[in-house]
């Protein structure tokens, strides 16, 4: 079947099988920021934006997608490099394998929260999962992203 | 889940008419847990265009539908004026953000999942599942009777201003629940605990001890033993029986200590 996604601002029209995930859709014409993890719904490293939200693209149907707009990393420009700075900053990324994800889910949460906590911050996070930091260098990196100490 | 077919039904009688049409045939909700299933189907019916996601209010009651997520009734300011934190504190340790935005209500309703967080807040609340054929159906009774090969629209919660407290156990957050447990106070208690691991449960026979009762030290450590003593409990892979019947006489106790 024939799909159309808006993918960080550019349309594309993909031939897909009826139970292709969002997440293949989106690797299969080149966004390679967006990881295949558990591919079970659990570790977060297939998060994207879908109209504002961030959502599992591994559990999220292409074909329900079709029409929608999506951004993944590469859609957010400075405000991507904002994030990776201030995490890098803390020395925190060593793989960088969930990264991608961890900065679209922090740049939606900054626009979902107006005054924050850090237990809210964790509690947004929580669906990130990294099996290398530890989380606490990345952590600190987006508290500060989020203006909070 | 693999399938071979998918539609997108205009109206609610093309989706029932798909869905009696085609035996090998399932309704796509989330899809988060239904996708981990290795059955494959033949048609995947997605109703995302029949304009479920919504939370509305009357007078007298909440309308949620089917296809709203977990983390739209969590936020919602309608579910938070009526009900407090009952839906945030069951909600908020289900996996993570992006989960809770695809999984949705209905498909969590209607899997009548034992480890549903969903269904044991629902359940102590005065509630209906609206369904395509068989319409209007109280909510355990739904969940008790079994499956049917039918559509949720909607889930209706009466506003009765009831004080509500979520009580559950996990070893680790954003994992199943070891065991659930809701409790609502209006005129009269209603106590539900789920992850027995079976689906969640009403205690009848505690609520009925509890009518009329001050909610006291004596009564409440009462009615926990109670709710241990009327439910069936068992193994699962979280925890023991002996173990669930232990800890469900602190979350009962520590849910009705709250609505008091």
């Amino acid at each position: 079947m024939e799909i159309k996604l808006n993918v960080n601002g550019k349309d594309y029209t993909i031939n897909i099988d009826p139970d292709t995930s969002l997440l293949d859709a989106l690797r299969e014409i080149g966004i390679r920021s967006v990881r295949q993890g558990c591919d079970t719904g659990v570790c977060g490293a297939c998060t994207v934006l879908l109209d504002d939200k961030p959502i599992l693209s591994c559990s999220y149907l292409a074909a329900r997608a079709d029409g929608h707009r999506i951004i993944t990393v590469e859609g957010l420009g400075e405000e991507a490099d904002k994030i990776v700075d201030l995490i890098v900053s803390e020395g925190a990324d060593q793989c960088g394998f969930c990264g991608p994800a961890l900065v679209v889910t922090s740049y939606q949460m900054k626009k979902d929260l107006e005054h924050p906590t850090v237990e809210q911050i964790n509690h947004y996070l929580a669906g990130n999962l990294c099996r290398c930091s530890g989380y606490e260098g990345q952590l600190r990196g987006i508290k500060k992203y989020m203006g909070v100490e | 889940m693999k399938f071979e077919n998918y539609a997108r039904p205009q109206s609610f009688e093309e989706a029932l008419k798909l869905l009696k049409e085609e035996k090998s045939s399932r309704i796509v909700g989330g899809s988060t847990f239904l996708r981990l299933s290795k059955k494959p189907v033949k048609l995947a019916i997605d109703l995302i265009d029949l304009n479920l996601d919504y939370i509305k209010e009357t007078d007298d009651e909440i309308f949620i539908g089917a296809y709203t997520s977990l983390y739209d009734l969590e936020t919602n300011p309608i579910i938070k004026n009526n009900f407090g934190d009952l839906f945030e504190k069951a909600l908020k340790h289900i996996v993570g953000v992006q989960f809770r935005n695809v999984a949705t209500i209905g498909g969590s309703v209607y899997g009548r999942y034992g480890f549903s967080d969903v269904i044991t807040a629902l359940a102590v609340l005065d509630c209906k599942v609206d369904l395509i054929e068989h319409g209007l159906m109280d909510f355990n009774q739904f969940i008790l009777e079994g499956k049917y090969k039918d559509i949720i629209k909607q889930i209706i919660i009466k506003k009765n201003n009831p004080k509500t407290s979520y009580q559950m156990l996990r070893k680790s957050d954003a994992d199943f629940p070891t065991l659930t447990c809701a409790v609502s106070k209006t005129d009269s208690i209603k106590i539900v605990i789920g992850s027995r691991p079976k689906t969640a449960l009403h205690a009848l026979k505690t609520e009925e001890f509890l009518i009329d009762k001050e909610l006291n030290e004596e009564n409440i450590m009462q009615a926990a033993k109670l709710v241990k003593e009327e439910l069936d409990f068992g193994d699962d892979i979280r925890s023991s029986q002996a173990y669930k019947e232990q800890v469900v006489q602190v979350l009962v106790k520590r849910a009705l200590m709250e609505v008091k």
